[in-house]
């Protein structure tokens, strides 16, 4: 009956959720408000009183695209240890604490940016926020357990090389990024996790955790007033540095070309893609209306028809723009059985190629944005999901009337914007493949 | 310190009384829960059968009949269905489990009767043909591969309830084994739903912001005119009593070994069940929890650690202690480990600043499920699919109820080693580590 045990792993779902819909629709936008702290800090509260607890979240820009070369994982580790010890509480403590109010109070790293989340009852907000304030301000980052979470990054790493599809994203995102920002999932390599120090994490902390580069979020029972004071009252004191820290500069694109790896398994797991687009980018929203037509749309899309539905090749296959501040990807996700692996690719090529040179139907067009438009306020169906979705409106600067614009954002794209964005940011002649599987098996579709 | 209790409030801690129901004379069950934080709705709707009502020789069939069910019906062409529900702005999708299958829609509150409308047709209209079931096997294959055949802990998991289960079900995977998939037929997938997809053996669910008696009257006029089937043949196997600890071996390409003890445990039938419940949040939840601290942060044996009670599994399944092991530990080490920390439960009592941590974790966590539309439903659909839906509200009562001696004297009959069932995932060999420069040119 608790969350993991409902959501068992015998569970079969009939296809992995789609790819990363974005939304809007009219009267649906949530009551939120923000302000911005004498510290710099910004704070987003979003009154959600029908049930008693509070999300509460910082986000912090402090994501792995600022590892710098040969210390990759840096910003990761940082955050997992967050949690591990401060200047007054052990880690023992800081769990046993936490565990006892049952709460939940973990920190993260992700490409752009890191956050720290807790989710707690209303009648314990007290408690669980002097835990949270006190492992963002005052970490001490032990020996002890700076060798613990190294170790397991180091394990986690090792246990990923068992997931094929994890390595197929490893190898593309080196292959693609080069020495950028992007390059390694945040949670870095062996080789550069084995070598970072205390001194590297303390550093990094120092650097960025400022207050002016945080985006404090609340969602659940509770107003901007009781935020406002509990945030003066814990994170008031917290002052920026003056030190800095700089991403590395972007690679040039590379060369098309065909990785593989080799595995001893019955599928081939590929990623075909190559250099995506910003979030800013104004073509953002024709883009989401495309990859929908295209690949993201699950049961909908073209790719899922012609190689799942039609031909019967693979259980899953989408296709998606990772958003960034620095330009993200774009890519296509499939598994096949190593000698369909021809046609699989065969038919991904024509897709692109058919979304490139074909407008798309009036029919599809009108779909793509009743989908898009109309699961918005699906967006909100939790305080987790709730206080995830402001963090980044905020983060990626889209403005808190972004739910009441989304809509005529994407119904204003028309089939014209659909070919020109297709045009433009699908590149097949520039495509990168990783293949990850028995390579013997593996044959690759003439040209 | 030990009188602090989580009690949230009398609202979160009973769902039971802003539940309506209804049964329709057909036999449909139905469950309305109104929240009005948003307007959206989450229908779901779930039938009384998963791979325990299969044989062996057919296994899978009810999950392959669940990829089906997006295919075609009398009125709509194959991914009809989905098309529709997505061009109206909802997400949809199904699982399948041991003991169930669930469909669901979320979307727009003012869209319900639309989804009410499709799964209503495709309970009874839905048409079978060799053109679109022959490539849906296929999926389903590729499925099996990514799942099972190619992932070590799928594989482990496989075997080791392969060698659990003598007699029940249980023992084979929900998506069946390959030959399995391979040759079922037409007339197989027919019977299966024929007899299993009958409003006389399904719940519907609705939770949002809908008002419960406009609703009940959408779903009896959708489903209303759906006959009943004859009651399916009911699940008669028992497991026998097991007479000794059982290891099954699973040698893959992999990096790290991995272990899984599997004892047979009682469901919330049993009252047993509560204690068992509270158990395994001592043992693994959160970073403070014994197994965790023992051997995660302070022995260093493993990458991680889950304990996972059966609570809700229709017929008595396993109590899983598992986790995957960090580089260059033995598992003798770790089985050493799990063997003294279960002996220390069933020895000594844990103290009361323990157990009420323990219950202050499973309190919160109630209140959190009810976060998501989508969780309440599952959680009313889950209890009443195993008896009553309104025992949920006896479930906080009912832990708050369990003591250390309860703890004692579950881990002592229980979790026991002749009562275990092992699984251990041998690499062969660590997957080689990936690199190389772009080898070919793609053009």
């Amino acid at each position: 009956m608790r969350r993991t045990a409902v959501m068992a792993a015998t569970m079969l779902f009939a296809t992995l959720s789609l790819a990363a819909p974005a939304r809007s629709r009219a009267g649906a936008t949530p009551p939120v408000e923000r302000s911005v702290l004498a510290s710099g800090m910004r704070l987003l509260v979003i009154r959600q009183p029908h049930l008693p607890m509070v999300v509460v979240s910082a986000l912090v820009d402090a994501g792995s695209r600022f590892d710098p070369a040969g210390k990759e994982g840096l910003a990761s580790l940082t955050a997992d240890l967050l949690t591990e010890g401060t200047e007054k509480r052990t880690a023992a403590a800081i769990h046993d604490a936490v565990d006892f109010l049952g709460a939940k109070l973990g920190a993260a790293a992700g490409d752009d940016y890191a956050s720290l989340s807790l989710t707690v009852l209303k009648k314990d907000l007290e408690a669980g926020f002097d835990l949270f304030s006190d492992v963002l301000l005052h970490p001490r980052f032990p020996k002890g357990e700076f060798a613990r979470k190294r170790e397991e990054a180091l394990a986690g790493l090792e246990a990923e090389e068992q997931n094929p599809g994890a390595v197929a994203e490893r190898v593309f995102r080196k292959t693609l990024y080069g020495g950028g920002p992007y390059r390694a999932d945040p949670g870095g390599w062996k080789e550069t996790v084995a070598k970072l120090t205390i001194a590297d994490v303390k550093a990094f902390y120092q650097a960025a955790y400022q207050p002016q580069r945080a985006i404090l979020v609340a969602s659940g029972d509770v107003t901007m007033e009781e935020m406002t004071e509990l945030a003066d009252r814990r994170l008031g004191a917290w002052k920026g540095q003056r030190a800095e820290v700089k991403a590395t500069q972007p690679s040039p694109p590379p060369r098309a070309g065909v990785i593989r790896v080799e595995r001893e398994l019955t599928q081939a797991n590929l990623v075909w893609g190559h250099q995506g687009t910003t979030r800013d980018n104004p073509d953002w929203y024709a883009l989401q209306v495309m990859n929908y037509i295209l690949g993201g749309g699950g049961f909908s899309s073209r790719m899922m028809s012609s190689i799942r539905i039609e031909a019967g090749l693979a259980y899953s296959v989408f296709s998606y723009f990772v958003p960034g501040k620095f330009p993200g990807s774009f890519q296509v996700v499939l598994q096949t059985k190593n000698a369909t692996t021809a046609e699989a690719l065969r038919r991904l090529r024509e897709e692109v190629e058919r979304m490139r040179a074909k407008p798309v139907s009036d029919e599809e067009l009108a779909s793509a944005k009743r989908y898009l438009t109309g699961s918005f306020p699906l967006r909100f169906d939790s305080n987790a999901e709730m206080v995830g979705f402001y963090s980044q409106v905020e983060f990626y600067g889209l403005g808190l009337d972004y739910p009441d614009r989304y809509a005529s954002l994407v119904d204003a794209v028309t089939q014209d914007d659909i070919q020109r964005v297709a045009k433009t940011y699908l590149r097949p002649e520039d495509a990168i493949l990783v293949i990850v599987g028995k390579q013997s098996d593996i044959q690759l579709p003439e040209r | 310190m030990l009188t602090l209790s989580n009690r949230a409030g009398a609202d979160a801690d009973s769902i039971g009384a802003r539940v309506r129901e209804a049964t329709l004379a057909n036999g449909l069950k139905i469950l309305v829960l109104p929240v009005t934080k948003a307007p959206v709705v989450t229908l779901q709707i779930w039938y009384r059968v998963g791979s325990r009502n299969e044989k062996l020789g057919t296994t899978g069939l009810s999950h392959l009949l669940e990829h089906l069910m997006f295919k075609e019906t009398d009125k709509l062409k194959p991914e009809e269905f989905s098309r529709i529900i997505q061009a109206n702005g909802g997400e949809l999708n199904a699982f399948t489990t041991a003991d169930y299958t669930a469909y669901f829609e979320t979307l727009s509150a003012d869209r319900l009767p639309l989804a009410l409308e499709l799964e209503a047709d495709r309970m009874s209209n839905l048409k079978l043909r060799e053109e679109t079931t022959e490539p849906e096997k296929r999926v389903v294959m590729e499925e099996r591969r990514l799942r099972s055949v190619d992932n070590p802990w799928g594989a482990l998991y496989e075997e080791m309830n392969a060698a659990a289960f003598r007699a029940h079900p249980y023992m084979w995977p929900v998506i069946g084994w390959m030959s399995d998939i391979q040759s079922a037929t037409l007339a197989d997938i027919r019977d299966h739903y024929q007899t299993y997809y009958r409003p006389n053996n399904a719940i519907v669910v609705v939770v949002g912001n809908v008002d419960p008696d406009a609703t009940i009257d959408r779903v009896r006029g959708a489903f209303g005119p759906i006959a009943a089937g004859p009651a399916p043949r009911p699940v008669t196997e028992v497991e026998p009593p097991q007479l000794g600890e059982r290891r099954v071996i699973v040698k893959k390409e992999a990096n790290l070994p991995a272990l899984v003890w599997a004892y047979k445990v009682p469901n919330i039938k049993s009252a047993d069940s509560y204690a068992l419940e509270v158990l395994s949040t001592i043992l693994s939840d959160g970073e403070s929890s014994r197994l965790y601290r023992k051997m995660v942060i302070d022995e260093r044996l493993l990458l991680d650690v889950n304990a996972d009670n059966p609570l809700l599994s229709l017929d008595p399944n396993l109590f899983t202690l598992s986790g995957q092991l960090l580089p260059d530990k033995k598992v003798e080490d770790v089985e050493a480990m799990l063997e003294k920390e279960i002996e220390a439960i069933a020895s000594r009592p844990v103290s009361d600043r323990e157990l009420q941590k323990a219950k202050n974790q499973i309190e919160a966590q109630f209140v959190f499920a009810q976060d998501s539309n989508f969780y309440q439903a599952m959680l009313l659909a889950r209890v009443e699919l195993i008896g009553d839906w309104r025992s949920l509200d006896g479930y906080l009562p009912a832990i708050r109820k369990v003591g250390a001696e309860d703890l004692r004297r579950v881990a002592r009959q229980y979790l026991v080693p002749d009562q275990r069932t092992v699984g251990v995932l041998v690499p062969t060999g660590p997957a080689k580590h990936a690199a190389a420069p772009p080898s070919e040119m793609l053009h």
